[in-house]
């Protein structure tokens, strides 16, 4: 008899952040994307970026929020997650002060909630600015999610600390958001493609993997890499950023450890570099992934994260076709 | 070339009444400051340009490139092309090949290393371009 699946409660949906590439090389205006991620059944939930999508960054007049109230209408999906930026470090003579970083967050956060985003990523969880906006999360209804991407885990020491000031604040508005880079099982095939066509040769790759899958602190792990390297006499330069990116972007946490925060996520980011030919993704364990999810009763929404165009030059890969592929293997486990 | 490095195109050279003009797009995956960028060094067909020579151009402004590290107030739109002004002494002829060595640094103003300390993201190309009308 086949396993049974626990039906899940999650919605499917995309960021636009998945077509980072196109949209910067202005193939698509806002307009013409939704109706692409509609017309190819990406939806119903469409998470944007502020500081991607929104040409007045970080301030967000109504005419855009109209606009955008528009194409909900329009084109029927459903907003599912906002992204802020905390930029404090625009002003190169001063970083914002606390104050200063509270009014450039919340700007944000309301233009959020005005536009019918349910979530809002926030890029800093300190107690001293999260104390200062939480009034404002419950007058405007709206979850605050802090993102945990690779190389952190659930249980790492930055995200320990934020866990700890959720405690103290209590509040079931502060969350999570999990994001699958955090958990990979091997490194993502462009990213050692890229090591390739950089020069590597097959033994150094099979060394950054050795590194990758230790148990080495994170710092520790590139910086033995990088001493490999040396000891081969191949400049660690000669990879770009892409030697601190190859650890910075592939997590090695165990899946399971989402569970130990599954009260407090409030959206994920279902991240993937390459599918297989087999129609599955390659590098995560989508399988583990979707269940754990859909056993933990996560109710919100799911984002199909492509993440490819970090390596992947524009035009060889249409990013909305391997969103939709992802989507119907996820959709096997749910 | 994908969003972090990807900054000129076949297209982006063009020829100006005293030299040549370089449309950059950001190298990041999402809109930056004027003040993200630390410094650009430009070599056309090996010789470098000096800086006081360079200057950069968005939306209808134009500042001397000393003077970009301090425009803290205005956004680099992922989807808007900034231009390098590159003052050679002479008019830049359309159709020309020229080399170009195209060398930007950046400070990501969200990504903080400590106070006052950000992640650089830095990008080198060497393309060769054809001068557009």
């Amino acid at each position: 008899m086949s396993e049974t699946l626990t039906k899940a409660k999650f919605k499917l949906g995309v960021t636009l952040y998945s077509f980072a590439s196109e949209w910067a090389a202005g193939e698509y205006t806002l307009d013409s994307m939704l109706k692409r991620v509609v017309d190819m059944g990406l939806g119903p939930g469409v998470e944007i970026m502020a500081s991607q999508t929104v040409r007045t960054y970080p301030e967000t007049p109504d005419s855009f929020i109209n606009e955008w109230k528009g194409y909900v209408d329009k084109y029927g999906f459903t907003p599912s997650m906002y992204g802020t930026n905390l930029d404090m470090g625009r002003n190169r003579a001063a970083d914002m002060t606390l104050d200063e970083e509270y009014e450039f967050v919340l700007r944000q956060i309301e233009a959020g909630a005005k536009m019918g985003f349910p979530t809002i990523k926030i890029q800093s969880a300190s107690g001293e600015l999260l104390t200062k906006l939480l009034p404002h999360a419950e007058r405007l209804n709206v979850k605050l999610g802090y993102e945990i991407h690779a190389p952190e885990g659930p249980n790492s020491e930055k995200i320990m600390k934020i866990r700890d000031t959720y405690e103290k604040l209590n509040s079931p508005l502060l969350g999570f958001v999990p994001d699958f880079s955090s958990t990979m099982h091997t490194m993502g095939r462009s990213m050692l493609q890229t090591f390739r066509d950089r020069g590597l040769d097959e033994a150094a790759i099979e060394k950054a993997l050795e590194f990758w899958a230790s148990d080495m602190p994170h710092p520790q792990r590139i910086a033995e890499f990088v001493s490999y390297l040396e000891s081969r006499g191949i400049n660690p330069n000669s990879l770009g950023p892409f030697g601190r990116m190859a650890f910075n972007m592939n997590g090695h946490v165990a899946p399971e450890e989402w569970k130990d925060i599954m009260h407090q996520v409030v959206h994920i980011h279902a991240k993937f570099f390459d599918m297989n030919d087999d129609g599955s993704v390659e590098a995560i364990d989508y399988e583990k992934h979707t269940k754990i999810f859909a056993e933990g009763g996560f109710d919100g929404y799911i984002s199909s994260e492509w993440e490819g165009h970090a390596f992947a030059d524009i035009g060889q890969v249409d990013p909305f076709v391997v969103v939709k592929q992802q989507q119907d293997f996820m959709k096997k486990f749910m | 070339m994908a969003t972090h490095d990807t900054v000129l195109s076949k297209q982006s050279l063009t020829a100006t009444a005293n030299g040549l003009s370089l449309a950059m797009t950001v190298p990041w995956y999402r809109s930056l400051w004027v003040s993200s960028v630390t410094s650009i060094n430009v070599h056309v067909d090996g010789v470098e340009v000096p800086q006081d020579k360079l200057s950069f151009r968005l939306n209808g402004q134009s500042w001397p490139m000393s003077e970009v590290p301090n425009q803290w107030e205005t956004l680099w739109f992922m989807q808007d092309r900034a231009y390098l002004d590159m003052d050679l002494g002479k008019a830049g002829v359309v159709g020309e090949e020229r080399e170009i060595t195209f060398h930007i640094e950046l400070r990501l103003p969200y990504m903080q290393i400590k106070p006052g300390l950000y992640l650089p993201n830095i990008v080198h190309q060497v393309v060769k371009l054809k001068v557009q009308a």
